[in-house]
Order: C-alpha cells, then structure tokens, then sequence
C-alpha cells in the first residue's frame, strides 16, 4: 500500500517531463518583469528616502504578519540605477534563455529586494511575478527555446531532472491556489453575490482604460460575466486537473486575462498569469506549434535557394 | 546514488508538504490555522513573497478614489506701514495627480494608485509617510491638511433606471480618513 502511494507520488512530483512549456513560460513571464524593470528607471525615486517610505521604515510598513525577517535588498539605496541595470540585464538574458538556475537566483534576490525597499507601490503582477521567478529559479528553464541553442546548434534536448519536475508541479498547484483564494475572497462580497460587482469594477474610471458606462443599457450582460468570474476562479484547479474541462478552462482564462490587460491596462499581471498556462499544455501540441514556427521561419531561406 | 537520490526525493518532498500547506494558510493567515503556526509559516513565507492574500476585486471592488490635500503656508508677519501681499495662498492638490499630462509609463500610474490605497487605509500612514512627502513638495508650507475622497459608483440599478443622468451625476463624494500634518518641527519617532 505505501509503496504503491509512494510510486504514484513519485510519479506525480519526480516524473521527467517536456522543458518547452516551461521554456514558453519562462519567455513570457521574463519578458514582461524584464518591461516592468524597464519602466522602474522612470521611478527610481521611489525607491529612495526621497519617497515616501524612509529606508528604516522599508520593512515596518508592512502587515506584522507579513514582514520579512529580512531585506533582501543588500544595497543602498544611492546606487539603485546600477542595480536595476543589472536586473535588465539578467532579465533579458533569462527570456532569451541564456543563464541558468544561479543566474536566475540572482535575480529573483535583487527583484525581491526592490518589492521590499518600497512594499506600498507594489501591484498584482509584482507579487505573482515575483512568485513565480522564485520557483523557476530551481529548474531548467533555459533548457529549451534558448538563443544558446541556436548559436551551439544544439538539437537534442534533456527531459526535467527531479528538482525542475518537482517546481513545475508546484507552479501549477501554486496558480491553482491563486485562482480558487481569488474566487472564494470573492464570495465574501455582498455586490459578487448580488451579481453587481463587476460594474464597480467597469463604471470605475480609475480602472477602465474606456467608458463602459454604455453597459447600464445591456444591465444582464454584468451578473452573467461576474458569476462566470467566480465560477472560473473557484472551480479553476478542478477543471484544469480533469483533461475534458482543461482547454476550455484555458481559453477561459485566456479571455478573461485579454479583458483584464485590454480594458483595465493591466497587461502585465494578464501575461504574468498566462504564462503559467503552458505548463498545463500537452508538450506534443507545444513540439508541434514549435515545429510549424520553424517551418514558416526557414519556408523564405528554401525558396530563396530555390 | 540510488540512495543519495532517494533522499533527496524525501527531504523534497517534505519542503514541497510544507509549501502547499503554507500556500494555502497565508492567504488566510488571521484564520485559526494561521494564528496556531505562525510561528513555523511565516518567517518562510514573508521571506520568499508566500505572503501575499489574493484578494484582487474583492471583497467588494474600490470605487473611484483619491487623496486630496491643501498646503497651508505661514501666516505673513505683517510690519507698520506694509501690507500682507506676501501671505501665501493655501494651494489644492490631489494624489495621484489628476488629469496627468506627465509623459511616464502606464506602470508609473498604477503604482501611485496602489500607494495612494495603501496611504489612505490609516490615518496614521497619512502622517508618517505621506504627509511629510507632501511637505517636502512644498517647502515653506507650514501645514498640509489631507483627505480621503471617495466617489461612490451608483447601484447598477439605479444606473440603469435613471439613464439619462450620467455616472458620474449619480454618484456621491464621501470624505473618509482626514489627518493634518505640521512641516514645521521635527517628526515623533511614532511606529507605524
């Protein structure tokens, strides 16, 4: 009986698994805290003692619960230009799939340090960013979809060792979580009961990148897309895990995650979620999307030759 | 080998135990479970960013809101024989800066809006942290005088009932958190 347990644990954490999805997600999560470091340079400030939260304070204005035992940010404050060129630096390496588990450690570490220095001017996509930098800084990430390995011509790939096996799952129970807390806090309100809250949300000018106002003429539209929200969110571990309910429950979120980054301006933390979704993708459909790219970027060179 | 990757199989799947359990108690971490193994969740959580409640939208979605601010400057020692043309004017502001003209990144406005949230939550965070921000924006202000405005979103309802009036006509402007800040003197060594 434990044996057989153990056998189907160690199948679920440990098995050896496709990199691509991984290295899709990599690309994508990456890429957008390498845009979101990118516009830090334009507020650099905030981070100083010039802004509103003194350096001494930095840890204290946190949640009692929630404060670090220490701040990873090992620098002064006077020399954060140099620091976040680093991070633009390393970042861009990492999408493009040069480094590897230290460089991204190293990263994460300076990352966290700028969340850290100013706690109050960090949004969504910080904190899930952030999040998931941590647990792909223990696997093969830049195993596949790699400029190195087109450079080295490199065409036979490793499958994930137990560590990046075991991480990628943990990912994938991690957004599990977000989702369902997400949906169940949701719960909690009156107006998400009501079916209403979504017009807080779109009649909010603060939050709309457009006037949705016009919506109060088509009222049923708002309770029908706030219980499909919270019925997606609560119920996204179970229809991700059952493969009949799983792209369905993708292209869910794909949709919802498009309104949020189009309509609200919130593209960062809709890519930072997205990017999770590959490693729920079958490595064979990702070959074949790989495959067909391919196809299409060498299609001009053969009929140049030709 | 066989051995050494065992064990390392074990210790794993002992920390990825762990995680999950901690995942799921620090979203909720003023809950019993919470209280109880605060002491073993949260040094680990707080220092790896596990310590974050995903609560976006919710409980119930922000209405429109902001944090207005007048700076009052010294009253002019008026002299016999001189009038008080030098007395300074008390100057309005809002934060975030409304009808922003700046040429910055989208990013740049969302953070100021998660600051100004973070800022307008205790009257206590106004006077440590933002109000002597606002006093050095305006040196010579003798006092800067803040509060919270929310702009309340009408009931869907009553959106749709009266169509006719705007939004923004049916909604209502609720003062919240106010708090006054003296620039001139030292600050008290108060905790937050």
């Amino acid at each position: 009986m434990m044996k057989k347990l153990w056998a189907q644990w160690d199948e679920f954490w440990f098995a050896p698994q496709s990199l691509l999805g991984l290295a899709y997600m990599r690309i994508m999560l990456c890429g957008t805290l390498l845009y979101m470091n990118i516009t830090r340079f334009y507020n650099l400030e905030f981070y100083t003692d010039s802004s509103w939260i003194p350096r001494v304070r930095a840890l204290e204005v946190m949640p009692e619960l929630g404060r670090p035992l220490f701040m990873w940010m090992f620098w002064p404050d006077s020399i954060n230009f140099a620091m976040n060129l680093v991070l633009v630096v390393f970042l861009a390496l990492l999408t493009l799939g040069i480094g590897g588990r230290w460089l991204m450690w190293i990263t994460w570490i300076i990352n966290a340090g700028f969340l850290q220095r100013n706690y109050a001017v960090n949004f969504g996509a910080d904190i899930i960013g952030a999040l998931f930098l941590f647990y792909m800084s223990f696997t093969q990430s830049c195993e596949r979809l790699s400029l190195k390995n087109v450079l080295l011509g490199k065409t036979q790939f490793h499958q994930s060792d137990v560590l990046s096996s075991a991480m990628i799952r943990m990912m994938q129970v991690q957004i599990s979580v977000i989702y369902a807390y997400t949906g169940w806090e949701k719960l909690k309100g009156g107006s998400w009961w009501d079916g209403t809250a979504l017009w807080s949300v779109l009649a909010n000018p603060q939050m709309t990148t457009m006037d949705f106002s016009f919506l109060r003429h088509f009222p049923w539209v708002i309770p029908v897309i706030g219980y499909v929200t919270i019925l997606f969110e609560i119920y996204f571990p179970a229809m991700v895990v059952w493969h009949r309910t799983r792209y369905l429950c993708l292209l869910l979120g794909l949709s919802f995650h498009a309104g949020i980054g189009i309509f609200m301006g919130l593209m960062p933390f809709a890519t930072v979620m997205v990017s999770t979704y590959f490693l729920f993708l079958d490595p064979q459909l990702l070959e074949a999307v790989l495959a067909k790219a391919r196809a299409v970027l060498h299609r001009p060179k053969a009929t140049q030759a030709a | 080998m066989k051995k050494v990757k065992l064990l390392f199989k074990a210790l794993l799947s002992l920390w990825i135990v762990y995680n999950i359990f901690v995942m799921l108690v620090m979203p909720n971490v003023g809950a019993y479970f919470g209280r109880v193994t605060a002491n073993v969740v949260t040094p680990y959580a707080n220092t790896v960013g596990l310590n974050a409640g995903w609560n976006f939208f919710s409980p119930e979605p922000a209405h429109p809101m902001y944090l207005k601010y007048t700076v009052y400057y010294p009253e002019a020692e008026i002299q016999e024989g001189e009038s008080s043309s030098e007395e300074r004017e008390p100057v309005e502001g809002f934060f975030p800066v409304q009808n922003d003209k700046r040429n910055v990144p989208n990013i740049t406005h969302k953070r100021e809006w998660a600051l100004m949230r973070y800022m307008v939550l205790d009257a206590k965070r106004l006077r440590l942290l933002m109000g002597p921000w606002l006093c050095r924006q305006y040196p010579g202000a003798a006092s800067i005088a803040m509060e919270h405005v929310i702009e309340t979103i009408p009931f869907l309802d009553q959106a749709v009932r009266f169509q006719d009036e705007s939004v923004k006509d049916l909604s209502k402007e609720v003062q919240s958190v106010r708090e006054t800040v003296s620039c001139q003197g030292g600050m008290d060594e108060e905790s937050l």
